[in-house]
């Protein structure tokens, strides 16, 4: 989907970290104002303003091919593919900001709390340690560090990644610039994260478009449009985190069927994409011509029925009858967790044993989803 | 490490809704904050040869003098230090008395050595303001280090994910911090106070208890525990054990472990450091201070009973946060700086009664935090000296003579001071009376100067008698007979901010209740006699500092001899009144004498008084001379007198603020940008945004729209566009009519647009909503997404 960059529209409202302020007030940032009558130097101030940052925003844009080809970075080493660079994607997309001073902007919309400080550790290995432990080693020898982030992006909206970055935040020589969108995100915080962030709100509305946000969640559009193709009854509004949460909140024993069930479905699908390539492969070398089809697999035809997954079970002692593997499994779709692909009838009452049962997601996500079941 | 310092320009739209920061950290260099330096390059204006390290920027369009930016920033600097050391001072006076309570308890809890010993826990209900348990929490371990030399160790959240986390950072803290260490956490430590250590000690020290573990370490090895092993465990008690044996000849007599915000803690972990602490107790004198935000509930609750038996519990209650705020305005706002210890350390930024009434506001209903209302005064201080170029003359001292102040200043300033409100309405007043000054005033800067001169001290002077007149008032309202309602300080405060307190019927009031407490002295039958002279006692010792002030500064400054013989009246007046007091309190001294405590109380009421008789006595004969006429017996006269008295006194010294000509030098009142930084609105600049667009793109293509909340044109944004068709619907929302409708307004027929295009900019904007938290997925309905906000 081609998209007119020329149409700009992003609404945006920064937060600008106030420091903690005992002694040093020289670090201190404030918001001010110039008191001054003249409009014209408004005028000017304002056009200056906005051309810079119609220059900042240019070359943000420039980077966001490569904020892209991060986040597959990123992606690929959730899934434990690629261990090695643990803090390469960041590295990237600081490359511009960093080059040539100790203050360093990290950007990236996916990055969690961990991500932030591995590359804090990455750069300042002999000193984070001795700061989050004790507040004594912040003023020895520590360079300034600012962030700046999405702040209310999906990775950071916890209460974990909150507490470690208003942590973070209380270190003298970290500042944090944050970036908040959601409407809704001052009620992120509670009054003990406001008083340790410490943050002052400028509104500060660019009309950039959310490019790099908004690919990273689910869209709305592209979920009907691919709900419609498949002709599943209606879209579910199935997300990652949302599965994560529904599977928290079950019992163990259902989460081991649950991920039985998900190994199975990840092996089909992945032996379904490896010939589906090489099909692929084999059409492209005698015909050119023909397109290139996604190569990542998707659910449809897949999945297993409820007597494969029911000796599974008995197999491995998850369950001890029918009756009760029917229960958990009215439960899975009662979260939309799993969908019976072939249904004629959706009754569960007639959840029948021909029926195929499916996690309606891409691969990538199925992966993830399954290393994040203890 | 490089110092950076953030300067920012504000630009306010007509319609001040938007408000765009700029930052230059000048030291960073870094490219992405280079552009203020564009700026200034651009204005060819002759204030760019500034030195590049200047921090501040200067002001009127870069004409502001370097001297005058550098003093805005060193004023700064020394008002956020004032403004440190006033409230770490007020903190500490606040909080010393349970301090001292709870370190008593930590030092004199007795731990028996027998199987049934129980954990001496301290139990802090310190309030729902979590924030400033810190420094409750800060000075607290201060104290106990400082009597005492206890070690402590401070349990949070974060340190509670395992119990060997805890443990880790328990036995860490113990082992490794000593003494100076605690005291370099002194950010509640009054600066002057001799402080111990220099860097070189520190050194010293921090080389010691490295080594102090390492021996530790080694002993360890060698106990039969440890045999076998090459190291042993962080997390080992036994390492702690071995450490206190080692220490014990040093005495350290307990180990207090702070808990501090014990709700979020998991409760789990801290059972088990409890269970674990409890079965070493005989060798280890544990004390646990717990920090609680609710009740006794909570323990009740989330502690399981076999540990709770394992603990012993002293409840410890604060004082109200709401005091403190009391507390902190007073010494902040309301003391006047020259009669109290500090006047090194003057804070004279007032905050005006939007401002202040902002804070009480978020205090009371919100936060209730003392942190958040200090973080609050702090922004108005970096404001205020950091935009406004007149803060230069805010820190005026009429005594020290700062008149380098006034002759720094620019033609700017001028313009400026005579383009403030109270000025101006000065002016309008006088214009007709006094024409000539007047215009002299608006035209001559010479003379401009004496009046800028004499306006602060004018203020200063209002302010110092301000404290006393409004002090008066408080306890009259607040002691007297008749006051049905007691009125707190801050609302008081509030009420002198808002309106001319002279009109208010706050001191209606209080000379109504004064008038009535004299006629309850004069029935003679009261048993709260003595509680209301000590009453009107307090006030006179009140009123005695102030007319010995006034009486100099008034006879410096004129030398009429009706003012001084009116004076003399006051004066005397006060005197006949003590004297009234003093007799009939000898009276009911006389009748009162068989029960004890009574008689103690008055034996100590009396020798204060004695002070009071020998003054009497020595102005007796002035007084006659004076006030011959003053008729003993006839109180009703008298009372008449002196409240005529008060009504007075207070007309004098408790004009509104408003009423003084350049005010707004002392008094912040930008109550916006508190607002905007504090408690902003996300929601609210989103529909400003997609309402008014313009105002942020400042685009030609709209200009010919004239009603922007309504009309839909193809050439508004897409996101424009789409929020207005969003707007117009109900809850639920049909996707394809959504899609139909942008695409109407996007064709206007002229030219055809491709179809595929016009979805993919309709599928961006819906992302975008859904992204903002505008629209929601639904299973309800097919192909219809639910509206989450209706206005």
């Amino acid at each position: 989907m081609v998209l007119d960059s020329s149409d700009d529209s992003e609404e945006r409202e920064f937060c600008v970290n106030n420091e903690p302020e005992d002694e040093n007030i020289e670090e201190e940032k404030s918001v001010a104002s110039n008191y001054s009558s003249d409009s014209e130097m408004e005028q000017n101030l304002l056009l200056d303003f906005a051309t810079s940052h119609k220059r900042v925003a240019d070359s943000d844009n420039e980077s966001i091919s490569s904020d892209i080809l991060n986040r597959k970075k990123f992606k690929k080493k959730r899934l434990g593919l690629e261990p090695k660079n643990k803090v390469y994607f960041l590295e990237l997309a600081n490359e511009r900001l960093s080059k040539t001073s100790d203050n360093t902007c990290a950007k990236l919309p996916s990055m969690t709390h961990q991500n932030l400080l591995e590359y804090l550790e990455y750069y300042e290995q002999k000193h984070l340690k001795l700061i989050l432990q004790n507040e004594k080693y912040y003023e020895k020898d520590f360079k300034q560090w600012f962030f700046q982030l999405n702040h209310d992006g999906l990775c950071l909206v916890n209460e974990k990644s909150q507490n470690t970055l208003s942590q973070l935040s209380t270190i003298k020589n970290i500042s944090l610039i944050c970036s908040v969108d959601h409407q809704n995100s001052t009620l992120l915080w509670c009054q003990k994260l406001i008083n340790l962030f410490r943050f002052s709100m400028i509104d500060l509305t660019t009309f950039k478009n959310y490019s790099v946000e908004t690919s990273f969640e689910n869209s709305l559009m592209a979920k009907l449009t691919s709900d419609q193709a498949g002709g599943s009854s209606g879209f579910n509004g199935l997300t990652l985190s949302g599965c994560q949460y529904v599977l928290k909140s079950l019992p163990k024993n259902s989460r081991k069927i649950f991920k039985e069930f998900l190994s199975h479905q990840i092996n089909e699908m992945e032996s379904k994409n490896n010939e589906r390539f090489s099909q692929d492969n084999e059409v492209l070398e005698s015909n050119t011509k023909t397109t290139n089809k996604t190569k990542n697999a998707s659910y449809k035809n897949c999945g297993m029925n409820f007597e494969t997954l029911y000796l599974i079970c008995i197999e491995k002692f998850y369950a001890s009858s029918r009756q009760v593997l029917q229960t958990i499994l009215v439960e899975f779709k009662d979260h939309n967790l799993i969908v019976y692909s072939n249904s004629e009838s959706n009754s569960n009452d007639n959840m029948g044993d021909d029926q195929n049962m499916v996690c309606p997601m891409d691969l990538e996500n199925l992966k993830i989803l399954y290393e994040s079941i203890d | 490490m490089s110092k950076s310092i953030t300067s920012a320009i504000t630009v306010e739209f007509p319609k001040n809704f938007v408000e765009i920061e700029q930052e230059d950290f000048s030291d960073s260099g870094s490219g992405i904050y280079d552009d203020f330096d564009n700026i200034t390059e651009i204005n060819n204006h002759p204030a760019k040869d500034v030195p590049l390290d200047y921090e501040f920027v200067s002001l009127f369009n870069f004409a502001e003098s370097f001297e005058n930016t550098k003093k805005r920033k060193f004023l700064l600097e020394r008002a956020l230090k004032n403004l440190n050391f006033i409230s770490t001072k007020t903190i500490n006076s606040f909080n010393s008395n349970i301090t001292t309570r709870i370190a008593t308890f930590i030092n004199n809890c007795v731990q028996v050595d027998s199987p049934y010993s129980e954990l001496p826990t301290a139990l802090i209900f310190a309030g729902t303001n979590l924030p400033d348990h810190e420094n409750l929490c800060i000075q607290l371990k201060y104290s106990i280090i400082k009597e005492y030399k206890f070690k402590t160790a401070t349990l949070l959240n974060q340190n509670c994910q395992t119990i060997q986390h805890a443990m880790t950072s328990i036995i860490d803290q113990f082992m490794y911090i000593n003494d100076e260490d605690a005291e370099y956490d002194n950010s509640l430590v009054i600066e002057g106070e001799p402080q111990d250590g220099s860097d070189k000690e520190c050194e010293e020290s921090t080389f010691d208890w490295r080594s102090e573990r390492v021996i530790s370490m080694l002993l360890i090895k060698h106990l039969p525990i440890f045999k076998g092993r090459s190291k042993p465990l962080s997390y080992d008690i036994n390492l702690l054990r071995t450490w206190y044996k080692q220490k014990k000849t040093n005495q350290i007599k307990k180990l207090v472990i702070f808990v501090r915000d014990f709700e979020s803690i998991e409760h789990k972990i801290l059972c088990h450091v409890i269970q674990i602490c409890s079965l070493n107790r005989s060798e280890l004198p544990f004390v646990f201070v717990l920090f609680l935000a609710t009740s006794m509930e909570t323990i009740n609750q989330n502690i399981p009973k076999n540990v709770l038996n394992l603990m012993s519990f002293e409840k410890f209650f604060t004082k109200q946060s709401s005091n403190f705020f009391d507390l902190i305005t007073k010494n902040l706002f309301i003391s006047s700086q020259t009669s109290s210890d500090c006047s090194d350390n003057e804070f004279n930024l007032k905050l005006s009664y939007n401002v202040f009434d902002l804070c009480w506001t978020k205090f009371n209903s919100h936060t209730l935090c003392v942190e958040s209302y200090l973080k609050d005064i702090k922004f108005a201080v970096l404001d205020h000296y950091y935009g406004n170029p007149l803060s230069v003359l805010t820190d005026y001292d009429s005594k020290k003579g700062d008149d380098d102040v006034i002759e720094a200043l620019q033609s700017y300033h001028f313009t400026e001071i005579r383009n403030l409100p109270s000025f101006k309405s000065y002016v309008n007043a006088r214009k007709e009376k006094e024409a000539k000054k007047m215009r002299n005033l608006i035209t001559d800067d010479v003379e401009l100067k004496k009046f800028i001169k004499i306006s602060l001290q004018d203020l200063d002077k209002y302010h110092q008698n301000f404290d006393t007149a409004f002090n008066i008032i408080l306890s009259l309202r607040n002691n007297c007979h008749l006051a049905s309602g007691k009125i707190s300080l801050k609302v008081l405060y509030n009420f002198a901010l808002k309106q001319n307190l002279l009109e208010s019927p706050q001191i209606k009031f209080a000379l109504k209740s004064m008038r009535k407490t004299i006629s309850i002295l004069e029935e003679n039958s009261n048993q709260n006699l003595l509680e209301e002279t000590v009453i009107f006692k307090k006030l006179l010792a009140d009123f005695k500092s102030y007319e010995d002030e006034d009486y100099v500064s008034s006879s410096e400054a004129s030398s009429s001899e009706d003012e001084i013989s009116g004076k003399k009246l006051k004066r005397s007046l006060e005197f006949v009144e003590t004297e009234k007091i003093y007799k009939r309190l000898k009276l009911e001294t006389a009748r009162n004498t068989k029960k004890k405590e009574k008689e103690n109380l008055h034996v100590d009421k009396l020798s204060e008084n004695y002070f009071f008789e020998k003054d009497l006595k020595e102005n007796q004969n002035f007084i006659e001379k004076i006030n011959g006429r003053t008729n003993k017996n006839s109180l009703c006269n008298f009372t008449d007198k002196i409240v005529d008295f008060y009504e007075n006194f207070f007309r004098t010294n408790l004009k509104w603020h408003k009423f003084f000509p350049l005010n707004e030098i002392k008094y912040y009142s930008k109550e916006s940008r508190l607002k905007k930084a504090f408690s902003s609105q996300p929601r609210e600049a989103l529909r400003n945004a997609f309402l008014n667009p313009t105002f942020y793109l400042q685009c030609e293509c709209c200009s010919d729209i004239e009603n922007f909340e309504t009309e839909l044109n193809k050439n508004q944004n897409d996101m424009v566009i789409v929020y207005k068709l969003f707007k117009e619907s109900g809850k639920m929302i049909n996707l394809y009519d959504w899609y139909i409708s942008f695409g109407t307004v996007l064709d206007d027929g002229k030219i055809g647009l491709d179809p595929n295009l016009v979805l993919a900019r309709f599928a961006r904007c819906i992302t975008q909503l859904q992204f903002l938290g505008f629209i929601k997925v639904t299973n309800k309905k097919v192909d219809h997404v639910l509206k989450l906000t209706f206005w």
